[in-house]
């Protein structure tokens, strides 16, 4: 005789209500070692969520995160850029030669910058000591 | 700040507009239920006694 579904069923299960946060329910399915929560409404099953939700979920909210973060990242570059091209030019600093090389090469991005700075530290104390710092 | 449950399930519902939750008497046997979820395509069942829910069997 076959197993029926009572005999196997573990009674009142742990639910969440639509007020949860999702990250409540992600750490209530882990502890728990389960993958499916029933969503109760005022005694009222209104969905049943699975952790293959959640995790959709957060991949879409990772892939939005990287859009917005490559977003400031290239504005911050272009604010950069601009900035170094009106206060810098005329300086005879460090930061000024990064700035006049930047121009010259027609590169303003953060990396160039400190590939750059990287170069004339090194440089510098070359000339300084007559090798390279051991550093 | 976290997501909720709501707009996640109002996120699951622009995606599955149609979803229906199924459910199964807790008197039926375990194959029947897992044929059941095969044949629906789903991943859970709500069990259920007298209308109300019980409990869910899950595949896996």
């Amino acid at each position: 005789m076959q197993a029926q579904c009572r005999q196997v069923m573990k009674a009142n299960p742990p639910t969440a209500t639509p007020e949860d946060s999702v990250d409540h329910l992600r750490s209530l399915m882990t502890e728990l070692h389960i993958t499916h929560v029933p969503v109760m409404k005022a005694d009222q099953l209104v969905a049943i969520l699975s952790f293959h939700d959640i995790t959709r979920s957060a991949i879409k909210d990772i892939a939005f995160e990287n859009q917005f973060a490559e977003a400031i990242h290239q504005e911050l570059a272009r604010v950069v850029s601009a900035d170094a091209n009106r206060m810098l030019l005329g300086g005879s600093s460090v930061a000024s030669r990064v700035a006049r090389r930047s121009c010259e090469r027609r590169s303003g991005s953060l990396l160039f910058a400190s590939r750059q700075l990287s170069q004339i530290s090194s440089s510098n104390s070359t000339s300084r000591t007559g090798r390279p710092d051991a550093n | 700040m976290s997501m909720t449950v709501s707009e996640l399930l109002t996120d699951k519902a622009k995606q599955a507009p149609a979803a229906t939750l199924f459910s199964i008497g807790s008197d039926a046997g375990l194959a029947e239920a897992v044929a059941f979820m095969n044949e629906k395509g789903i991943s859970s069942v709500i069990v259920t006694q007298s209308g109300k829910m019980q409990s869910l069997i899950t595949l896996g």
